[in-house]
């Protein structure tokens, strides 16, 4: 799914964990779309540590796609990027 | 604006009052290492703190400013006038830097300017022009680390960091913190600790579970890695040591609940197992981390990781810091307010025991409640101090006011302040402060003359302004005088009656007339400047130090100057009263508002024929019958039926109370005499009982009210 927003923040994280929910229903391989995000914070990358939880114990593929330089920064510097397989 | 942010800004602004008072002590009696000293650490505390909000502009800023800042500390190079001016304006410009980046807003082109303008001219003052190279504000600029060319150094701490779970909601950015250290040091290794994270079903996307765990490498010390946090400091929970302090890792694990953390550090390599297992020095097993330090010292190490001393290098450093911080306290005055109510309740508890002891004709114990008694009254002395703070520090703000009126209406100024140890409740020297500017800009507006009328009038051209404060009974008084033209009586009385506050026949005294100038709309002043003299201003100033339970006084002499005096209590939170009774209540009433106190014999009862006057000296005198106000008649039938059948004859009694120009008189029954009090606010239920400020405890624990003499009056007057 791609993400629709430009700022992908901790205003946002209730809803798209809501989508995500969803995604992890109907898919068995999940792919985020990340090219629109401009701005990612803490939160978001921890829903997304979540997904990626998740997607594992349901045997599903998790892939984080069109990573922007951006958000590619915010997962180095907080060394998400290993976790989220980036 | 979130708490954190709010407290930054708190911070930033206390910050950079310090370094304007130290500019401009600097400017007057010289600069010395002291206030280099202070005005460093004012730019360095404000760098350190906005850098945890990631306010770029502001740390890149005060960053070069810092370095100049510390050449000068370290005397390599000289001070100067025009480098004195020059961090005066980087000042201002950090102030409106923060502004900006508090609101959120983008750089206007002006303050790039300004900044470009700043930082070229401090660069220009560094020796060999050699250092950072000036950077641009904006961030889309991809630029050096600023601060990385300090950290060649071979210091690496490990950083735990846990968040409490509603971390994220209060509204601090982990990454802002994260791009902080990166730039007082390196962030080696960042691992993400998300074994805590729940799957997707479970998570509660605004609770935080991610933990961090750093290998920072920097060349500062414990405290500036622990300042990083100082606004989220009770929102984390931290663990900070040198890398190799293996006794700290140990307690780190096994503050653990389960291997996770352990089993995390092995297979990222970043120590190795006999490290992890054995709590104590082993050489060194770690691939990952390039910069790998000697061992140190082998006795085992019990003090406080701050203590740890590596190398000679290192001692240097130690050496190089400021010599001391601050030691005053911030605390929530509601804390001490709650004291203060808890002590005063402590004296009434101590007066039944005091009651209790004499009844008993107990000798002993008499003895020890005495004693108590004065230790409760130092106490409570004690607690009262600490909410007085000395005016200096508001005062020294006026300064810039004073100079920058005098600058701007081309006069020469000496600002004099006098007094400023004085110490005041910090409530009063708060809103007093508005009052004073205003009243100091009308002095240099129209008390102090342009220099050419002042060399006419065979004065020293040069005008003085004098800011003096000094106790005197049991009151602060605050004066401020220039040796300007003075009032001019005629004028004052002429305007006074072309705009029909004064009526033409009237004789008023020399007081009087002086004290025109509080009134609404009547400003001297022939032309209105920006500055003052919109007729606005003085009659607000009056009414701001009344609200405060002040006075204030004009004294005024043609040519020479005008003195105005202020009169403050030394605390909002004590007042002397009058205690009364009327009905089953007593009742405070404030002694600056009362005037005299008469008794209600027949005379005056017939006077009043059933109305609510009394002719005291020829004057109408309206009366307040204060049972009847704020009782409901039935109560005060029944009162009336009491009184018949025990036969007892109320002695009535009149205070006559004034405020402003009004006076009006409160009808009660008994009069007790002068009582100090402090004042207690009231609960919700009298919110709208107009007429009543607050209440006391009495050394009885009977409640008395406290009168708003003010509201009484307006509502005695409303009902004619």
């Amino acid at each position: 799914m791609k993400l629709e927003s430009q700022n992908f923040t901790i205003y946002e994280v209730e809803e798209l964990k809501e989508k995500f929910l969803e995604e992890l229903d109907n898919n068995d391989n999940i792919e985020i779309d990340l090219s629109g995000i401009q701005k990612i914070d803490m939160p978001a990358i921890q829903l997304l540590i979540s997904l990626k939880k998740s997607c594992a114990q349901k045997n599903k593929s998790f892939e984080l796609t069109n990573i922007n330089e951006n958000i590619y920064k915010a997962f180095q510097l907080s060394g998400c990027d290993t976790p989220l397989g980036v | 604006m979130n708490e954190e942010l709010q407290l930054f800004s708190e911070d930033a602004t206390e910050q950079l009052q310090f370094m304007e008072n130290a500019l401009l002590d600097a400017a007057q009696t010289g600069i010395d290492d002291d206030k280099i000293g202070e005005i460093f650490r004012a730019m360095h505390t404000i760098k350190g703190t906005a850098g945890m909000f990631g306010f770029d502009s502001v740390v890149e800023f005060t960053h070069i400013a810092e370095n100049l800042l510390d050449e000068v500390r370290q005397h390599t190079i000289d001070t100067t006038d025009e480098m004195m001016a020059l961090f005066l304006q980087c000042k201002d410009h950090c102030e409106n830097l923060i502004e900006l980046a508090i609101s959120e807003e983008e750089l206007s082109k002006e303050l790039i300017e300004k900044n470009t303008q700043l930082v070229n001219e401090l660069v220009k003052l560094m020796p060999n022009n050699q250092t950072d190279a000036p950077l641009q504000t904006t961030e889309e600029t991809p630029q050096k680390q600023i601060l990385s060319n300090r950290s060649n150094n071979d210091d690496t701490w490990h950083i735990s960091i846990k968040f409490n779970e509603d971390f994220f909601t209060s509204g601090m950015d982990i990454l802002s913190i994260f791009n902080f250290f990166n730039k007082v040091g390196e962030i080696i290794i960042n691992l993400p600790v998300t074994n805590e994270i729940e799957t997707l079903d479970k998570l509660d996307p605004l609770i935080t579970q991610i933990g961090f765990e750093l290998e920072f490498q920097t060349d500062v010390e414990y405290e500036d890695i622990e300042e990083i946090f100082e606004f989220v400091i009770d929102d984390v929970t931290l663990s900070i040591f040198r890398h190799d302090d293996l006794e700290e890792l140990s307690k780190l694990l096994e503050s653990q609940p389960d291997d996770t953390l352990k089993n995390l550090f092995l297979d990222e390599c970043i120590y190795s197992l006999d490290e992890l297992e054995k709590g104590k020095k082993t050489p060194e097993e770690t691939e990952d981390i390039q910069e790998i330090r000697e061992p140190e010292q082998q006795e085992p190490k019990t003090v406080k990781k701050t203590e740890v001393t590596t190398d000679k290098k290192k001692k240097n450093k130690v050496n190089k810091k400021e010599p001391q911080k601050s030691f005053s306290l911030r605390v929530d005055s509601s804390k001490v307010d709650h004291l203060i109510t808890q002590i005063s309740e402590m004296v009434i508890a101590n007066a039944k025991i005091t009651q209790i002891a004499t009844d008993k004709e107990d000798s002993d114990l008499e003895e020890a409640v005495n004693i108590l008694t004065d230790m409760l009254e130092d106490v409570r002395n004690g607690i009262m101090n600490i909410r007085m703070v000395q005016v200096e520090d508001s005062f020294v703000k006026f300064r810039r006011t004073v100079n920058d009126t005098a600058k701007k209406i081309g006069k020469e100024i000496d600002f004099v302040i006098i007094g400023g140890e004085t110490e005041l409740d910090k409530t009063v020297v708060e809103k007093i402060s508005d009052p004073l500017v205003h009243m100091l800009r009308n002095s240099v507006d129209h008390g102090v003359e342009l220099p050419q009328d002042r060399i006419a009038k065979g004065k020293n051209p040069k005008g003085r302004v004098e800011l003096k404060a000094f106790p005197d009974a049991g009151t602060i008084v605050i004066q401020i005088s220039d040796d300007g033209a003075g009032l001019d009586k005629e004028k004052l009385l002429q305007k006074a009656i072309n705009n029909g506050i004064v009526n033409e026949h009237d004789e008023l005294k020399d007081k009087e007339i002086y004290e025109l100038i509080f009134e609404a709309g009547l400003s001297t002043a022939n032309e209105v400047s920006d500055i003052s003299g919109r007729g606005v201003g003085m009659d607000v100033v009056r009414r701001n130090i009344q609200d405060l339970r002040g006075v204030i006084d004009i004294d005024s002499t043609l040519g020479k100057g005008t003195t105005f005096t202020i009169r403050l209590p030394l605390t909002l939170a004590i007042i002397d009263g009058f205690l009364v009774q009327a009905g089953d209540t007593k009742y405070v009433i404030p002694l600056e508002n009362i005037q005299e106190c008469i008794e209600l014999n027949d005379e005056y009862k017939d006077t009043m024929k059933g109305n609510e006057f009394i002719n005291l000296r020829g004057e109408i005198l309206p009366i307040l019958d204060i049972k009847s106000y704020l009782n409901t008649q039935e109560d005060i039938q029944e009162d009336i039926q009491k009184d018949i059948e025990e036969d007892i004859k109320q002695r009535e009694n009149v205070v006559v109370v004034r405020y402003a120009d009004t006076v009006i008189g409160l009808q009660v029954d008994e009069l007790y005499g002068e009582h100090q009090t402090v004042i207690k606010p009231l609960g919700d239920i009298f919110e709208n009982v107009s007429g009543v400020s607050g209440g006391s405890i009495l050394g009885t624990g009977e409640v008395s009210l406290i009168f708003d003499i003010p509201k009484l009056i307006e509502h005695r007057i409303r009902q004619d």
